[in-house]
């Protein structure tokens, strides 16, 4: 422990070679009752560089969401070291943002109120917040819904707001957890478009979760692929897609399905196997 | 406003919900059209109910007429009429009224602010709803109208033991409804609160009383619905000067049609003040409307 705070600061003079997640030698278990404790993460070591989009995939119960969860806080870790931006994860942190398959938006806020909640909870100013929020929902196509309630909204429309909300707080570390599992193939396509858009004009740091492997190859930079629980890292794959993307037109590229095909024979052998 | 997004994002057409479309901002005239069919539909409906109490006036008046009913235990329409009319034309409906009222929104006021407050303190600190939920139980169970008594003894025969009759009854549906609204908050919700980084007043002021507040409504309906019950009632066993302690002199000299009059003041007023709950409640509870409007 002693050590640490020393060897941080002679990173920190390297800059970017700070890794933006540092996950090293990570386990996790849960208790079950009247069973042994079960291991769901076995011995995870990954680091997430910064502005980099990362995406997990593995099959159901692989700890991918677990290991997301560690990463936001909202579990503790157990064995092993998680540093974001070298310190240890902060729940709650105004350079965190995380995101559901469910859009969790307040139903009883319109639109546009729901896109400042993030900055609300950080106390910023009304009219930034107000002028970051519109900004927003342009951004992901609500122009003119601003005062409609989520009822009001269809599910595709929703989540989109539930984008602008997240990217109204101008997080530094984006953790997205099945983000757009909900949605139909074409509302799906429609809202990865949208994310994409808004994250190349950032430099947030992604990491994404999904079991949906055409989402992951469209839209990261490096794929982790998980072995069946517990889970271990199997593989990481590089997508070396140029940016821009669009998740409407990446599939032209030859190269999307060469990802897709070499991560798609993996998770088979990960998913059959049992 | 940028203008390389907007082309990018296909049109919203196809994910937009019919029923959405309808509500746009910018499509008025569906708009107005929709609201003119809400108020055609609310004044035939205001009209069906006003013809039904017509024809039960004008039977009701015939057999009075013909003899079948006796006037003097039933009263008929016309006599009612007159004696409403005249209640309020010579005054003497209104001190009972003022003094109802007073009883009723005395004891109401008192049972929010004190059920409200309970019920807060009661979720903040789990351990007193913990020793006191049995007794709130069994205290709401009990038939306060029995109590009434006691509370002559212990606040005399004035206003005070109605209003506390009163509070006796309206406190606990505040305390018990408020209480249940505050564990309405989505787990979803609270996870977003955790995760925006909210601290406890925020969490509480923007994500657990909001989704409270129907059902905290719900309760101030009913306990203001209890409140008048409680005031007329206490005046009918304790005696005073409402128009419960109205109502029992009238009935006493046998002056049926001022008793029906005062029957009418009393449903007048009660639906009176149910509507204006309901009013407030509309402007508060808005989002609710179109979560409703979605589902049907």
């Amino acid at each position: 422990m002693a050590g640490r705070p020393g060897a941080t600061d002679v990173q920190a003079k390297q800059g970017e070679r700070v890794p933006a997640i540092a996950i090293r030698e990570v386990s996790h278990s849960f208790a079950q009752p009247g069973h042994p404790r079960a291991l769901v993460v076995d011995d995870v070591s990954l680091e997430i560089r910064r502005g980099e989009s990362l995406a997990i995939v593995g099959p159901s119960g692989c700890g991918k969401t677990t290991l997301l969860n560690l990463v936001a806080g909202l579990e503790r870790c157990q064995s092993g070291e998680i540093l974001v931006d070298g310190a240890l994860p902060a729940l709650g942190s105004e350079r965190m943002g995380y995101m559901l398959a469910r859009d969790s938006l307040l139903p009883w806020r319109r639109a546009i109120a729901n896109a400042e909640l993030a900055l609300e909870v950080q106390k910023a100013p009304k009219e930034l917040r107000r002028a970051k929020a519109t900004e927003m929902l342009a951004a992901v196509g609500l122009s003119g819904s601003e005062h409609k309630f989520p009822a009001q909204l269809s599910q595709g429309m929703r989540q989109r707001v539930a984008l602008a909300r997240v990217f109204a707080g101008e997080p530094e570390v984006l953790l997205l957890d099945e983000p757009f599992s909900a949605l139909d193939a074409q509302t799906k396509i429609l809202l990865q478009d949208a994310f994409l858009s808004l994250w190349e004009r950032s430099e947030a740091t992604v990491v994404l979760v999904t079991h949906d492997l055409a989402e992951a190859v469209a839209l990261s930079d490096r794929v982790v692929l998980m072995t069946r629980s517990p889970g271990r890292i199997r593989s990481i794959h590089e997508v070396a897609l140029p940016r821009p993307r669009l998740a409407s037109s990446v599939q032209d590229n030859p190269l999307f399905h060469e990802v897709y095909d070499a991560l798609w024979a993996e998770l088979r052998e990960e998913v059959t196997h049992a | 406003m940028p203008d390389q997004p907007e082309p990018a994002l296909p049109e919203l057409g196809d994910e937009t919900l019919g029923r959405g479309r309808l509500l746009d901002d910018e499509d008025v005239a569906a708009r107005r059209a929709l609201r003119q069919a809400r108020a055609r539909r609310r004044a035939l409906s205001l009209s069906l109910q006003l013809a039904t109490i017509l024809v039960l006036a004008v039977v009701w008046q015939l057999m009075a007429n013909a003899g079948w009913v006796n006037p003097l235990f039933t009263s008929k329409p016309t006599a009612i009429v007159s004696a409403f009319y005249n209640g309020f034309a010579d005054g003497s409906f209104w001190s009972p009224l003022s003094t109802t009222l007073f009883e009723t929104l005395v004891g109401f006021g008192i049972s929010v602010v004190l059920g409200v407050s309970f019920a807060l303190v009661s979720y903040w600190i789990p351990l007193l709803h913990e020793a006191t939920s049995g007794l709130v139980t069994a205290a709401n169970n009990l038939p306060r109208l029995a109590l009434a008594p006691l509370f002559v003894l212990w606040f005399g025969i004035g206003a005070e033991s109605r209003i506390v009759l009163v509070v006796s009854l309206s406190f606990f549906v505040v305390l018990i409804n408020t209480y249940a609204g505050l564990q309405n908050a989505d787990r979803d919700h609270l996870l977003l609160a955790r995760v925006l980084g909210a601290g406890r007043w925020k969490t509480f002021v923007a994500f657990i009383l909001p989704a409270a507040t129907a059902t905290i409504f719900a309760g101030l309906r009913l306990a203001l619905a209890f409140a008048f019950v409680g005031a007329v009632i206490g005046e009918i066993i304790m005696g005073g000067t409402g128009l419960g302690a109205q109502l029992v002199i009238f009935q006493d000299a046998y002056r049926t049609a001022d008793v029906m009059a005062l029957l009418a003041v009393m449903a007048i007023v009660a639906t009176a003040m149910t509507a204006l709950v309901g009013l407030l409640e509309r402007r508060l509870l808005r989002w609710r409307e179109y979560e409703f409007r979605s589902l049907g």
